[in-house]
């Protein structure tokens, strides 16, 4: 007999596959043209082999990701973890292999910074940080209530915690360095292509990592849920664990794959005291 | 606005970023409150060692044109003696004068040469 529990973990396990065939389908179609709309630059003959030969490995290296993540069982038994966990590391694989801009025999640089909230909005930053701050909080609360005598300890808290913590840590580094990867000033349709380049790398990867830290937030709440004697808690925390990972692929939906977004660079204002 | 550096030049690439940066603040091309790249991305950009433009900006910050602000970045601070005109003048002549020379002994036509120009402004101040 299939209780409710079991059937909804069961149901939560076809998420990934289908989030993953949503993701073929609808990242296939991505051509340059559109990509170029989306992020306010006009493809030349200069910058369509760039765009094309992002937009093709970039989709190669986050479909096998995923797939390999859904695939290859990692025991975590938190469903869709895997799945966003390769597509995280695909989306970076693909940055890391994509071709770099070559400098011209006279080296040249733009005198304008470059910075992280140039190339996505500051608030997914905020909202990674604060996720991973919830999820560390949550095991000193979950330890503060009363538990089930039944229930001694909930290891999987723990793990879940650090890992969102770890993630959230690697995932604004990785940011970080896409940012700083050299540009160096050449053709301005170039440049304009590899900034939207930039800002589509940063958008996956902080969309699955800021997915990935939710989903361990929904695994704790699923946790306090058949851990505390707290009957309220009881009811609330497993529906509030089933929307958060719910709202995980939501958010890896919209900010996981190539998000309109255009790039601000600007170097004017007051000097700081 | 765009640095450049040529590899080939018997001036040291940390002067050559100095001269280049001291030039544009005090044309006032960039004015005060600019923001500048890091030291590790403007280095990075041109392909040069961190401690090249550390240098670079070391010395604009002890002529007092550039400050430190942490991790703010750097700013431009003073627009120490804004070129007069004659001088800009006089450079743009002898700049002017060295690109025709060139365009002539290529063997470029007034309109190619012209159009040459166009775009180079353009892909310069765009940037």
């Amino acid at each position: 007999m299939v209780g409710p529990v079991e059937l909804v973990v069961a149901l939560l396990a076809l998420v990934p596959i289908g989030a993953v065939v949503v993701l073929a389908v609808k990242a296939r179609a991505a051509q340059p043209e559109a990509f170029a709309d989306a992020h306010g630059f006009s493809l030349t003959a200069a910058n369509r082999p760039l765009v094309g030969s992002y937009l093709d490995r970039s989709w190669t290296w986050r479909i096998t990701g995923a797939l390999l993540g859904v695939v290859i069982p990692f025991g975590t038994r938190i469903p869709g973890l895997e799945m966003l966990g390769g597509y995280l590391v695909g989306a970076l694989a693909a940055e890391l292999t994509h071709a770099r801009l070559r400098r011209s025999a006279q080296p040249a640089a733009s005198l304008a910074p470059r910075s992280l909230t140039d190339y996505i909005a500051p608030g997914i930053l905020r909202a990674l940080r604060a996720t991973a701050v919830l999820a560390v909080a949550l095991v000193p609360m979950y330890h503060l209530l009363p538990r089930r005598a039944s229930v001694t300890d909930h290891p999987q808290l723990l793990v879940a915690s650090g890992l969102a913590l770890i993630t959230a840590t690697l995932v604004e580094g990785a940011l970080r360095v896409i940012v700083r990867r050299p540009q160096p000033a050449i053709a301005p349709d170039v440049v304009s292509a590899d900034d939207a380049i930039r800002a589509a790398s940063i958008h996956a990867t902080a969309g699955a990592g800021l997915a990935i830290v939710v989903l361990l937030v929904a695994t704790e709440l699923w946790a306090f849920g058949f851990g505390t004697d707290v009957q309220l808690i009881r009811w609330v925390a497993p529906v509030l664990s089933i929307s958060t990972t719910a709202g995980a692929f939501v958010i890896w939906s919209v900010l996981g794959h190539d998000r309109p977004w255009r790039v601000r660079r600007n170097n004017a204002g007051e000097v700081p005291a | 606005m765009i640095l450049r550096v040529d590899a080939e030049s018997p001036v040291p690439p940390y002067e050559q970023i100095r001269g280049q940066v001291a030039t544009m603040v005090a044309a006032g091309v960039l004015p005060v409150g600019t923001r500048l790249p890091t030291i590790r991305q403007l280095a990075a950009d041109l392909g040069l060692a961190a401690g090249t433009a550390a240098r670079a900006y070391r010395e604009l910050e002890q002529t007092g044109l550039i400050a430190s602000r942490g991790r703010r970045g750097t700013f431009v601070i003073h627009h120490r003696s804004s070129l007069p005109a004659p001088a800009v003048s006089g450079q743009l002549v002898r700049a002017a004068r060295a690109f025709a020379m060139e365009a002539t002994q290529l063997g470029a036509s007034h309109g190619e040469a012209l159009a040459a120009a166009r775009r180079a402004l353009d892909e310069v101040t765009t940037a």
